[in-house]
């Protein structure tokens, strides 16, 4: 259920789902925002610009010069639903990982934060079914989780300069994956083969919102293999 | 009939730009597109050109020439530029189209006290879209062009729509001299002390030069958050004025990026947006509170000078 709109300057409408980052909320995010595209891709409504989801909230951004607010809240009143048809929502998507300790400079750092051995932090990361939130920050970039409450981390104090792209990332409950080259200041744990993003695909990301991802160990030789043939 | 265009030198960020892409900002692409909109679209009107693109330059922009064919061109914002037809040089004026020939030049010097400015061409760029626009990001790498800014030596194809009328304007736009934004109250306006909010609608705060398309840091009184410095991460709109932990206020331009967690206590009206966009740093802005019937009734009030200006298109030589 929508628990409040509030205007967002004004040509954008943010509609809140709830108040926590939840699965459900989020599912419930996920789920009313392919309803309204699909909505607007039936409807050829080109006035609508973007429809942006993230954990609990949905933002709508409008053309005001082709469309009022008035009319954007008659097509959000178009939109019923009585449950959330979640099974609708995710696709299982698995993503291969070395943890080769040349790419998971993070691990031992983390290992002896949390007091746990390498290959139980390890083991945990590949149990677990991850659920993804959103996408942004940039270009394909998925925030992912959660992770069991015994390998939080913290963010690190002072963010690298450049992290190279595919690098699989932990901080809090949550784990991403860079789609490129970028500074950042979360814990490196291992590295995908795949290309997260390519603007010339006709499915440009390989992750989408709502979607879950298990991670499938590889080798070092592995990953140089799927490297090369791509 | 296809011209070529070269580019003898590439200016400081030179990029092809139109309205933007839609609809990618749910996987991590915000709109972008051309930061002055009315400009690229007086620039396509001194054209005769339906297929909205320009070329975007900042402070210093490029040399060009036409390679080959002929060309119909027109150079938008304030700027400095001069002009070489048929191996004449002549400083050129803004807001009017000239007909280039092969070997004509175009030096774009820089453009004056502003940041933004643009050429257009009358005819369609022969470049593949992405994403069904032709606008690019060099920052992300996303966007026609390989999602590149223009090389030195790089080459346009433009397929020519045919007209050879030079037009200017009998009404030409107003260089804006205002330093006051309008704002709307933001969605975490609340997070902020009550004295924090009386001192940011009244104090001046300063454009520093770390500011570019994605975003403008500000320099003035620290803003006092008594909520929390982060909240759940929501999506970014352009004119987003952000607060993070530091208490100095950012705000989201035309390149934002698509989601953040900082609070944000303000979101610049759209009627302001591109006059706020051409402040350049060093210079003080004010902030000033209105409701969002101002913010319509303005924005409608602007479209409706763009139109007035664009309808007093006559030709050169009448």
């Amino acid at each position: 259920m929508i628990k409040d709109i509030v205007n967002y300057g004004d040509q954008a409408l943010l509609l809140n789902f709830g108040n926590e980052i939840s699965k459900e909320i989020n599912k419930e995010v996920i789920f009313y925002f392919q309803k309204l595209s699909k909505l607007i891709l039936e409807n050829n409504i080109n006035s609508i610009e973007n429809v942006t989801p993230s954990y609990n909230k949905l933002s709508i951004q409008f053309n005001l010069l082709e469309i009022s607010e008035k009319k954007i809240k008659e097509i959000i009143d178009q939109i019923k639903y009585e449950k959330v048809e979640v099974e609708d929502n995710s696709r299982l998507i698995k993503i291969p990982i070395s943890y080769d300790e040349k790419f998971a400079i993070d691990l031992e750092r983390l290992s002896k934060q949390t007091n746990i051995s390498k290959e139980e932090i390890i083991e945990t990361h590949l149990k677990t079914k991850f659920y993804v939130y959103m996408i942004g920050f940039m270009p394909g970039f998925p925030y992912m989780g959660d992770l069991h409450k015994k390998i939080y981390s913290k963010r690190l104090e002072t963010p690298r300069i450049e992290i190279d792209d595919g690098s699989v990332i932990v901080a809090e409950q949550f784990c991403a994956i860079y789609p490129y080259k970028s500074p950042g200041g979360w814990n490196i744990i291992g590295k995908t083969p795949f290309k997260l993003f390519d603007q010339n695909k006709l499915s440009p990301n390989l992750i989408n919102p709502g979607d879950e991802v298990i991670f499938e160990k590889i080798t070092l030789e592995e990953f140089k293999k799927i490297k090369n043939d791509q | 009939m296809i011209s070529k265009i070269k580019f003898l030198e590439p200016g400081m960020i030179t990029t092809i730009q139109d309205n933007g892409i839609k609809h990618k900002q749910h996987i991590g692409i915000s709109k972008g597109g051309a930061a002055i909109q009315s400009l690229i679209k007086i620039g396509n009107a001194l054209v005769d050109n339906k297929d909205h693109w320009s070329i975007e330059f900042i402070y210093k922009g490029p040399k060009i020439k036409i390679e080959e064919g002929q060309c119909i061109v027109s150079i938008s914002g304030n700027v400095d530029f001069d002009i070489t037809k048929n191996q004449i040089n002549e400083k050129g004026k803004c807001f009017r189209s000239y007909l280039l020939n092969k070997n004509d030049e175009i030096n774009i010097n820089h453009t004056i006290q502003s940041v933004y400015g643009y050429i257009s061409f009358g005819g369609s760029l022969k470049l593949k879209k992405i994403f069904n626009s032709l606008s690019c990001n060099p920052r992300s790498k996303i966007g026609s062009n390989e999602g590149s800014k223009i090389k030195k030596n790089d080459i346009l194809e433009i397929e020519n729509n045919n007209n050879i009328k030079e037009y200017k304007l009998g009404i030409e736009p107003e260089i804006p001299i205002t330093k006051t934004i309008r704002v709307l109250e933001g969605p975490q306006f609340n997070y902020f002390s009550k004295k924090s909010i009386k001192e940011f609608f009244k104090e001046n705060y300063e454009v520093t030069n770390n500011t570019d398309k994605m975003g403008m840091r500000l320099l003035g009184k620290k803003i006092e958050n008594i909520v929390s410095s982060n909240i759940k991460s929501e999506a970014i709109i352009k004119g987003a004025i952000q607060v993070p932990a530091d208490g100095q206020p950012i705000i989201l331009l035309t390149d934002h990026q698509t989601i953040g967690g900082y609070p944000k206590i303000a979101v610049v009206i759209s009627a302001d947006i591109e006059i706020l966009s051409q402040i350049i740093p060093k210079n003080k802005i004010k902030f000033k509170k209105v409701n969002l019937k101002e913010a319509y009734v303005s924005l409608d009030i602007k479209n409706k000078i763009i139109n007035k200006i664009i309808n007093s298109k006559i030709k050169v030589n009448e």
